[in-house]
Parts: structure tokens; C-alpha cells; sequence
């Protein structure tokens, strides 16, 4: 009998946290370049569930800013950036900006162009990004954003800050355009209606399981009363 | 729950992007007004045992707010004293406390000595007077500003200039359409309009705002439906709340 309860009680703390996850998916609906996430249950060796989360990269709604400086990037593909020690990270928040020496940064890291320097920009007027992430002025090439492909040995892992890590094994040369378009954004991949029906799903899992215990509840008091009777 | 205030963390969110939406909107016909744009970002922590990988969900923050410098439409005005600005750069004013600002507004009369001022009574810079004796100013694409006198004669009598920044989107706002420069926006780059990339001028024109009513009316309707969602979020954690009290009947 305790066992039951237990397992009752194990699922209903299952539920309320893909429930937080829910909930970080629908208060990021409106946030752009968000990855929706989605947690799921392993098992360990002893045999108790341990809680992981995978990051859909898929896109989101493209919509037009005619900033020069927002771009989207394809499903698989990255840009590379530095932190002020030197850390790599990997990017696909495309909501670049300019730092007071005109080098394009993302959230104050610099994007790295090939050669693992930082970009500068002389005039933002007629700076433009063509879809391999040659940048360029005047009409004239002036440098190239270092893209890179998440291959198949990739293991894309998200950080906090909205910046990505790939194992070394998993970064490969662009195979084809990475698919920048310049101007535009890219809306949250979140979507609604699934988030709606894990919530009303999750929901239903909880009640049912509250209604075990409570069941179990009710057999073990039935047991103490008729069991006394002669 | 942990829930209950991510879903608080996203309906902050979105109140204060309608802030934003509703200042954008009350702007509309704001002479040289750059419209602002929440940035918006994911909060979580993210732990990594090598193994597995746990999102620790913490919901969403409006991290900073952005200005969106974009061109605004330029209006004739047929007052000889209003200049707009066709392309990148700033009006230099001085400030009641003598430091430099910078605005996109050009809505200029004079003051009672005859200087050139803005719309808030702020010096241009560098400094014009207009004498008495005037008839008629006439300021040309390169900022060189000529006075016909009353007996027919002309003079030049000073030149706008332009200021531009790197990075204007780091500039900090002082209110009534005037920037100031800040450590991200980078050093002002100083010339006459029309040089080092920097716009040229229209007189009797002004530089409408760069509101966009339809688009800001989208993200309105965006902004009412998520904020309803998350509320449907933390209806949910209430309920759930609701049930796991009622285990104990």
C-alpha cells in the first residue's frame, strides 16, 4: 500500500515540473530566439528517475525589422563568438548590435570572423551580410562571420545566457548557405497548442494521481473499520 | 511552485513591453521620434553532468530596452526654420548645463537675442543669430545657413553640423528627444551634413517619428495573447496547488 502511494506521490512531482517547463515555454512565447525546451525522464543506474531536458532548435516565425544588424540563421547552423577571456561560444540569437568600437557583438561577446578576430563595421548604412556570412561595405567584401554546422556527432548543449557549446567533434564547415537573412527576426519556436495540451494533459495526470492516494486513502480506512468489526 | 513565478516573470514581461507599445503609439506624431523595443530574454540555469543536460526553467526578463534609430518620413512643414535630417546623425544642442546633447529634431525658431534654438528653447550648436534686420534665412543640404537682409543683400552667417555615433544605439536618453552619449555609444564623430557618411539637411521639411501604427498594433494583439496564456499558466499551477492540498481530505 505505501508503495502505491508513494509512486502516486513520485508522479505528481513528475508533473509539476514539465509544468514548470510549460511555463517557461509560454512566459518565453513572445521572446525572440527562443528555444522551446522540453524535459524528460532518464533512468539511472538505481533505478530512480533522473529529470533531463532537450532544446528543440528548430526555427520560429521570421518577421521583417529592417535593421541591419538582426539576422537569422538556419536550423543547424551557428555563428561564433568570444567572451572577454576567450571562451567560444556558439550563437543563434541573431539580435547582434555594435560596441563602442563598432565590433559586432552579441550580449557583449565579439562574433569572430574566420580568421578569429572580432568584425568591425565602419558604417552601418550600407553594411550588409550575404547568406555564407561575407560581410560587406561600399558593395566591396570586408569579412566573413566563422559559421559553423552542428554535424551528426554534435552534442548542442544551451547555457544560460543564451549562447550554446558543441563538443569539437560535432563542429563542422557550413555545407551549404547557412541561410543568413539580414533584417529579419526570428520569433520563439514555442508552440501553443502544444503547450496547451501538455498543460491540460499534465493537469489530468496530476488529478488522477491525487485520486489514487486519496483511493488508497480511503482502502487502507476502510481496512482499520470493517476488519474491527465481528 | 516554481511555476507560479515563471508565469509572474512573463505576464512582467509583457506589461512592460505594452509600456513600451503605448509610448511608441502616443508618439505617433512626435517630430523626430525613434520608436523603443524591449529585448527580452530567457532566464534559467542550466546544469550539465556530462550525461544529461537539465534546463532549470526561471522564465523571462525584459533585459533592456532598445531605440530603433531608423529614418522616420520626412513632411514639409513650409516654415523656413524647420530642417530635417536625410540620413545618419544628430543636432548638436547645449544643454541648460552647458554639456553637448544630441537630438533629431529640428524644429528651430529663434530666441529673443535671434540665436537658433530647438523646440525646448536649447542653444544650437555651433551658435547662429539671426539679426533684426533679416528677411528671409535659407540653409542649404550641407548646413551653410545664408541671411537675405531687408535691402536685399546676402550673408553667410553660420553652418549646422552633424554629429554621428557608432553605436547610437548605446546612447541614453535625456528626455524631450535629446540623446546623450554614453560609453557604448562610442565618441561623437563631428562634420558638416553630407560628409563622413552622415545625412544631409531639408529645410522646411521635419523628420516625422519612425512609429509604424500597424506593426505596433500587432505586437499589442502578441503581447494581450501571451499575457492571456500565461495567466491560463498560473490558473493551472493554482489548480495543481488546489489538488495536492486536497490529498487530505
Amino acid at each position: 500500500m505505501d508503495n502505491a502511494v508513494r509512486i502516486s506521490a513520485a508522479a505528481m512531482m513528475v508533473r509539476e515540473q514539465q509544468h514548470e517547463m510549460t511555463a517557461q515555454n509560454s512566459s518565453n512565447i513572445d521572446t525572440d530566439y527562443y528555444k522551446s525546451n522540453e524535459l524528460f525522464y532518464v533512468n539511472t543506474e538505481d533505478d530512480t528517475p533522473e529529470a533531463a531536458s532537450t532544446t528543440d532548435l528548430s526555427g520560429g516565425a521570421l518577421r521583417t525589422t529592417s535593421n541591419p544588424l538582426d539576422v537569422v540563421l538556419g536550423k543547424k547552423y551557428f555563428m561564433k563568438a568570444a567572451d572577454d577571456e576567450g571562451n567560444i561560444y556558439y550563437i543563434k540569437d541573431g539580435r547582434l548590435s555594435l560596441n563602442s568600437s563598432g565590433e559586432l557583438t552579441f550580449n557583449g561577446m565579439k562574433i569572430l570572423n574566420t580568421s578569429g578576430t572580432s568584425i568591425k563595421v565602419q558604417s552601418l548604412s550600407d553594411f550588409k551580410i550575404t547568406q555564407t556570412g561575407e560581410c560587406m561595405e561600399n558593395n566591396a567584401v570586408v569579412d566573413k562571420i566563422d559559421i559553423v554546422q552542428a554535424g551528426s556527432q554534435a552534442k548542442v548543449t544551451p547555457r544560460a545566457d543564451g549562447t550554446f557549446t558543441i563538443n569539437d567533434a560535432g563542429v563542422e564547415a557550413p555545407s551549404g548557405y547557412a541561410l543568413i537573412t539580414q533584417g529579419m527576426r526570428e520569433g520563439s519556436n514555442v508552440n501553443r497548442v502544444n503547450e496547451m495540451i501538455k498543460m491540460v494533459n499534465t493537469l489530468n495526470s496530476y488529478e488522477s494521481n491525487q485520486k489514487l492516494i486519496q483511493a488508497n486513502d480511503d482502502a487502507v480506512s476502510k481496512a482499520i473499520t470493517e476488519f474491527g468489526k465481528f | 511552485m516554481r511555476a507560479l513565478w515563471i508565469s509572474g516573470s512573463g505576464m512582467a514581461a509583457e506589461e512592460q513591453k505594452l509600456d513600451l507599445i503605448a509610448n511608441n503609439m502616443a508618439n505617433l506624431n512626435t517630430v523626430g521620434f525613434k520608436f523603443q523595443d524591449a529585448y527580452v530574454q530567457e532566464m534559467s540555469q542550466v546544469d550539465d553532468d556530462g550525461r544529461n543536460v537539465q534546463v532549470n526553467p526561471a522564465g523571462t526578463t525584459v533585459s533592456s530596452i532598445t531605440r530603433n534609430f531608423t529614418q522616420g518620413n520626412i513632411q514639409s512643414t513650409g516654415n523656413s526654420l524647420d530642417v530635417a535630417i536625410n540620413g545618419d546623425g544628430f543636432f548638436e544642442v547645449t544643454m541648460p548645463d552647458e554639456t553637448t546633447g544630441y537630438t533629431r529634431s529640428g524644429q528651430f525658431s529663434l530666441d529673443a537675442n535671434g540665436t537658433l534654438v530647438t523646440a525646448n528653447g536649447n542653444k544650437v550648436y555651433p551658435e547662429v543669430t539671426v539679426s533684426s534686420d533679416t528677411s528671409s534665412v535659407a540653409i542649404n543640404a550641407n548646413g551653410q545657413i545664408t541671411a537675405t537682409k531687408n535691402d536685399g543683400t546676402t550673408q553667410v552667417i553660420g553652418s549646422l553640423e552633424l554629429a554621428k555615433f557608432i553605436n547610437p544605439g548605446g546612447l541614453t536618453d535625456d528626455g524631450q528627444g535629446v540623446f546623450k552619449p554614453s560609453a557604448n555609444s562610442g565618441d561623437p564623430v563631428v562634420d558638416s551634413p553630407g560628409k563622413q557618411g552622415l545625412g544631409t539637411l531639408q529645410q522646411g521639411y521635419t523628420e516625422g517619428s519612425n512609429v509604424d501604427l500597424a506593426s505596433e498594433m500587432l505586437k499589442m494583439m502578441l503581447t494581450q495573447r501571451s499575457y492571456e496564456m500565461n495567466t491560463k499558466v498560473l490558473q493551472t499551477t493554482d489548480q495543481m496547488m488546489s489538488l495536492a492540498n486536497g490529498i487530505k481530505r
